[in-house]
């Protein structure tokens, strides 16, 4: 099976994707590893040790990027390619196209959804696979699913096929018109939307595999052990990817909360550091190429918002990272929402 | 330290075949001993009888009192805060007056630190943490107390062997002459009866420790036979191989127990092989530890000890640890965990920060063991099983060598009354014997000494060489364990009134002197059931009790279990012994098999040149 899997990054996740690209080589050496850059390297692509090929954001024909993109933050923007690049890659040679976010780190090879691609067009990974029975629990979970979408996305796989193309272009065509995280519309970037898949397409498998996309919040229910032979297990199973989302600021609090006395997890998260450590240690620190005006003052979330909002400003300002003082978005903002660039403004003079 | 109602049984324990007998003697306490029955031990916990003063407060704490009181432990807060237990002031009280606001824990199991930052919803309530968590935490089964602290907080410190190479130059060291280095060599060893040359990884008459120690043992039983002992350690201390070439590889020597000064490998090499043929004809070379030294120098030094027209040198690999298994050589994955030693490049390997030295680290080692036919001298049978099933390599015979004897002196000692060990009123005096290291249990030691060390009825002591980790709480005595004083550490534990020995290893100890130590003072040892030789010690002798994990250990202390358990221990007797170390290599029989043609190191050095 020719497989091609990609992930979705800025700059500030280099590490975590050169992460992916070498656990995920260890255990697939014949897969295409390929990254979409959401963000704007000095000269040209960026480098990505690992990886096959990097995609700039430029190179997906999305129309009207600067205003489309303007719309996001940085988790919306790298979200919200994703459905563009899975129709890309689904136009190519390969049989199958997997998502895996660029915080994911793969440790043994994925048998499981190469055999259910075998059998079905779009696999997915709920984030929790067992019922919850303390509160806190089911707060962190059963609760968090019903608000942020049953599967998580930092994973799916699309087997090349009329049915997996042809959820690619709606998955793609949704993103393009609103990956916002606002729970309270319905919406949390791309997951809520993939709760609808079961009910669209045929050949949707549920992969319930406890060490596939093991992460902080399902811990609670998968306990992972390491053996005297050398294997990872989670709840008896093979590990195959874990999940280390936000890895070192609020996923650290929640392995806390949910792994408890599994030592073991927090082994995991340990090494993934040293590893980050490791291909950090050769990167410059760099901010979001869109995440500042063209004069360096940060964009604050209420402008991307207000934006969003306004067909009128959309229509008007075709680049509104532009931080001129006449006809731009930023000078517009300056006149009638003063108060909202203050801060920004601020903290860029700082 | 008073003689006043201490009644003491004695009783001849039997020894090497010993009949049964009496006989008073000095106890290692120096009170005076003497026969008679054993009363009961009274009863005794902390908050047993006494009468403790209300605060009075206001109908505000007095509802914080009510609604956290069912899971209030009155019987901890006495335990683990002495100044309210000396003040005789209510405990829950006190802590709806001040310990909440102070951050004292309410139980064992609650630490409010972990519960504020672990629910940051229930800082903003306004409650504090425990009342928080009697409302609304206990029904939503949140966790209360960070679970294997110590292993967590190990987690954050590990550094891969490699990076823990001292920088820079080396001491001032006696770097010398080639000349002299042979004249001493040659003045001191041409009349001895054999030569046996030993390596390890410091300077045994210097350092403290329990291989130090043996070495020291097994150097005057060589001098005793009129044998000659060259030992030779790196003057750069590691904890895996150098590799540096062995004209670049300074080692300290040390002839007969009398060091010389430092020299080159290469220097070194080329002494032996030019007093070769004055040497004693029977030569042994012994390898107690591989930190620091070079594998191609060792397998040369083998090789230059040959005489063509003699047996080859006897050749002997001790297994105080893992280190020819592992660049880890305690086999704790991570610091944390015993590994089991999973082959190379095993996912476990992966995750663990010696995993990627490991594949070069035994390539090296193996490449040692294919050139010099190894004795394996293991100090315990737990350490010989786990070397034949893990290590994989090449070698000529393997066998148990004990290391040490527990000699009893003969003695039981009980109390009558206060101040002796086990009385009510006497803190339980518990102890940490040894190097403040991971592989020792220090982090897990460090835990319970934050838990305990406000309690009134745990003396908590750290005895060592050095006091450089100060503790809050926990006194520090110095102690020097050398050859000439093998007892020190025995006698410190006795003369401090030790009644437990924290051996909290989370490996699986090839041996362990402290256990041996402990016993030898009338202490008992709590260790945990992965210490392997220990927790085998403890089960031999009924001398302890055996931990599944460390927070079972540290909640044995936090309760008034171990205080009921030390009182219950003196009260029937604890006997006391010497330790006897028994020469470690001198100690083994004669090398009978038959022999075989030594595998060629030769080129060794060609493939530095």
């Amino acid at each position: 099976m020719r497989v091609c899997c990609f992930t979705s990054l800025t700059l500030a996740y280099a590490a975590r994707a050169m992460v992916l690209a070498e656990t995920l080589r260890q255990a697939h050496p014949g897969w295409t590893i390929v990254a979409v850059l959401v963000d704007r390297p000095g000269n040209g692509p960026a480098p990505l040790p690992g990886f096959d090929e990097v995609v700039s954001v430029n190179d997906l024909d999305i129309p009207g990027l600067p205003g489309w993109l303007f719309k996001h933050d940085v988790v919306e923007a790298c979200t919200a390619v994703k459905g563009a690049m899975m129709c890309r890659l689904l136009a190519g040679p390969y049989d199958a196209v997997i998502y895996l976010d660029p915080d994911i780190a793969v440790f043994n090879p994925l048998e499981e959804v190469e055999a259910a691609l075998a059998n079905a067009d779009i696999v997915l990974t709920p984030h929790q696979t067992t019922p919850n029975t303390p509160t806190a629990a089911i707060k962190d979970n059963e609760l968090g699913s019903l608000l942020y979408g049953t599967y998580n996305l930092g994973f799916i796989a699309v087997r090349n096929g009329p049915t997996g193309k042809a959820f690619a272009a709606w998955w793609a065509s949704m993103l393009h018109r609103a990956c916002y995280d606002e729970p309270e519309a319905g919406l949390f970037t791309d997951q809520r939307y993939i709760d609808l898949v079961p009910g669209l397409f045929d050949g949707v498998r549920v992969l319930r595999h406890p060490g596939c996309n093991v992460a902080s919040w399902n811990l609670s229910t998968r306990h992972v052990t390491i053996t005297a032979d050398g294997a990872i297990l989670v709840n008896g199973e093979p590990l195959r990817f874990f999940h280390f989302t936000k890895a070192g600021s609020i996923g650290d609090l929640m392995m806390d909360r949910n792994a408890g006395d599994n030592v073991e997890a927090f082994e995991l998260l340990a090494w993934y550091k040293r590893r980050l450590h490791h291909y950090g240690q050769a990167l410059v620190p760099a901010p979001w190429a869109y995440g500042h005006f063209t004069n360096g003052v940060p964009i604050p979330r209420e402008a991307r918002r207000l934006f969003r909002a306004r067909r009128d400003l959309m229509a008007y300002f075709a680049d509104p990272f532009d931080a001129g003082l006449h006809e731009s978005y930023y000078g517009w903002l300056h006149a009638e929402h003063p108060g909202m660039l203050a801060d920004s403004a601020a903290i860029a003079a700082a | 330290m008073s003689k006043r109602g201490l009644r003491t049984e004695a009783t001849r324990l039997p020894r090497h075949g010993a009949g049964q007998g009496t006989a008073t003697l000095p106890s290692a306490t120096g009170m005076v001993v003497q026969g008679g029955a054993l009363p009961p031990p009274a009863p005794w916990t902390p908050d047993e009888g006494l009468h403790l003063r209300p605060l009075g407060l206001s109908p505000a704490e007095q509802a914080i009192r009510s609604l956290i009181e069912p899971a209030f432990d009155v019987q901890y807060y006495l335990l683990t805060n002495q100044d309210v237990f000396a003040a005789g002031i209510d405990p829950l009280d006190h802590y709806v007056r001040s310990g909440r606001l102070e951050g004292r824990r309410p139980a064992h199991w609650f630490d409010p630190a972990f519960y504020q930052k672990a629910y940051p919803d229930a800082a903003a309530s306004g409650h504090d943490p425990f009342a928080h968590y009697i409302l609304y935490g206990r029904a939503e089964a949140c966790p209360t107390s960070r679970i294997n602290g110590p292993a967590r907080q190990a987690l954050g410190l590990i550094r891969a062997p490699a990076t823990c190479r001292p920088g820079g130059q080396l001491d001032t060291i006696l770097h010398l002459h080639p000349l002299v280095l042979v004249e001493d060599l040659r003045g001191r060893l041409v009349d001895a009866g054999a030569l046996t040359v030993s390596i390890s990884h410091d300077q045994y008459m210097q350092s403290v420790g329990d291989i130090q120690n043996l070495i020291g043992s097994e150097q005057a039983a060589f001098n005793a036979r009129g044998e000659g002992y060259l030992h030779l350690a790196p003057a750069v201390p590691l904890t895996t191989l150098a590799t540096d070439e062995p004209g670049k590889l300074y080692l300290h020597v040390t002839l007969n127990g009398g060091y010389l000064g430092a020299t080159t490998a290469a220097e070194l090499l080329d002494a032996l092989a030019a007093l070769s043929p004055d040497l004693p004809h029977r030569r042994r070379l012994v390898v107690h530890c591989l930190f620091g030294h070079s594998v191609h120098v060792v397998a040369a030094l083998h090789e230059v000890l040959a005489h063509p027209d003699l047996q080859p040198p006897e050749a002997v690999f001790w297994t105080h640890d893992y280190h020819s298994v592992c660049v880890g050589y305690a086999l704790l994955r991570n610091d944390i965990a015993f590994c089991g030693a999973p082959p190379p490049g095993s996912l476990a390997c992966r995750v663990c920060i010696y995993g990627e030295e490991r594949p070069a680290h035994v390539a090296a080692v193996r490449y040692l063991f294919d050139a010099i036919p190894f004795r394996i001298a293991a100090p315990s049978a737990v350490a010989l099983a786990l070397w034949l099933r893990h290590a994989g390599l090449p070698h000529r015979s393997a066998e148990v060598v004990d290391v040490l004897r527990l000699d009893p002196t003969a003695i039981r000692l009980r109390m009558e009354g206060a101040p002796g060990r086990g009385s009510p009123g006497r803190p339980v005096c518990v102890a940490f014997v040894g190097h403040p290291a991971p592989h020792k249990g220090w982090d897990a030691f460090r835990q319970i000494a934050s838990e305990l060390s406000q309690s009134g009825f745990y003396r908590l002591l750290h005895l060592s060489s050095s006091g450089d980790q100060d503790l809050g709480g926990v006194v520090h005595v110095p102690v020097r364990v050398s050859p000439d004083q093998p007892d020190a550490m025995a006698t410190a534990l006795a003369a401090v009134g030790a009644d437990l020995v924290l051996v909290l290893s989370p490996w699986p100890e090839t041996f362990c002197i402290a256990a041996s130590e402990a016993l030898a003072a009338g202490a008992d040892v709590l260790t945990l059931e992965c210490s392997g030789n220990v927790a085998k010690l403890v089960q031999r002798t009924g001398r302890g009790q055996v931990f599944a994990t460390a927070d079972d250990l540290a909640a044995f202390l936090a309760s008034a279990e171990g205080v009921r358990y030390v009182r219950a221990r003196h009260s029937a007797g604890a006997e006391v012994g010497r330790i006897q170390l028994l020469g470690a290599t001198a100690a083994m029989p004669p090398d009978d098999l038959p022999v075989s043609p030594a595998p060629s190191a030769r080129g060794v050095m060609a493939d530095h040149a």
